[in-house]
């Protein structure tokens, strides 16, 4: 019997502003244990109202490619730190045992990454597809056993644009099987 | 005998929105292990808005169908490195690497054509 790396993906759809679901994660027999987790979202862009995109699409720009543009009517500069959006929140229990338990917020890409480097000032853009960090997986220690988790979660996207908005969540859970 | 590490690259046109493209390729005979994964492209934002793959190498489920190519990506501030990620020694058994590469509409980024690149670290032996 030897373990090998394995993971489970449990996508969750939202359709409703600030929309709560509920949802259960049932790993497979085999897992023995979770490692670690990842999360992901995508917005529906087949039938998605394309007028709320646009807004969603303006506030992405404003806050990310002002980087040093100081606009007069708000103090945008490349010092200042902006809060970055957020997706939602998301909580995780173990169904049985008390042995896991997590949570996060979703963030929309980070705002900040470009702040106060002299090399994105004005013509010389950043973007999350060249300068954000590499994505690892968020390690989490389990003592075996946790394969029924339970979970919630809230939506903040479409509370911030008061509008329903489709999206998918994507929960990545990394965990250790046994194989033969 | 002593080992080595070598890069390989594997490219997939995407040519159709909305669609699943699959691809399997062959690794070199004297690979004995595949050390790390990375995925990039030549449109970056259409695949890290828009894609989602399964990767398996000697039919062994690398990543799953869903899983999205963003969390395979990396950006420039990251080391060279420390770039790829890393997987656990994989045996390369018959030496199939495959793909399937969806695209899946976001909305955020409109669909162009563009090109997939796989890359593998990849383990020789070399007396």
């Amino acid at each position: 019997m030897k373990l090998s790396k394995a993971v489970h993906i449990e996508t969750i759809r939202i359709n409703k502003q600030a929309q709560h679901k509920h949802f259960e994660i049932r790993l497979p027999e085999n897992a023995d244990f979770i490692e670690g987790i990842e999360l992901g979202y995508r917005f529906d862009g087949t039938s998605y109202n394309v007028e709320l995109l646009y807004q969603l699409n303006w506030i992405y720009w404003f806050i990310y490619y002002n980087n040093g543009v100081e606009l007069p009517w708000l103090h945008f500069n490349e010092f200042t730190q902006y809060r970055t959006l957020s997706i939602g929140r998301l909580s995780l229990q173990a169904m049985d045992q008390s042995n896991f338990c997590y949570s996060a917020s979703i963030p929309l890409e980070d705002i900040n990454y470009a702040k106060a480097d002299v090399s994105s000032y004005q013509f010389d853009y950043m973007y999350p597809i060249t300068h954000k960090e590499k994505s690892t997986i968020n390690s989490l220690i389990t003592d075996g056993d946790t394969t029924h988790i339970k979970g919630i979660f809230r939506d903040e996207m479409g509370l911030l644009l008061n509008a329903d908005i489709e999206y998918d969540v994507f929960i990545y859970l990394w965990y250790k099987r046994k194989t033969n | 005998m002593e080992k080595q590490l070598i890069y390989k690259r594997f490219d997939i046109d995407i040519t159709e929105e909305n669609k699943r493209f699959s691809e399997t390729f062959e690794l070199d005979k004297n690979v004995t292990a595949v050390v790390g994964l990375l995925l990039t492209s030549d449109k970056e934002d259409i695949m890290y808005f828009r894609g989602s793959q399964k990767i398996t190498i000697n039919s062994e489920e690398i990543v799953p169908e869903g899983y999205e190519s963003r969390l395979l990506m990396t950006g420039l501030n990251v080391p060279p490195n420390k770039r790829f990620y890393e997987t656990c020694p994989i045996d390369p058994g018959n030496g199939k690497v495959s793909i399937e590469y969806q695209d899946n509409p976001d909305g955020r980024t409109w669909f162009e054509t563009h090109r997939v690149s796989l890359y593998l670290a990849c383990e020789i032996e070399v007396s």
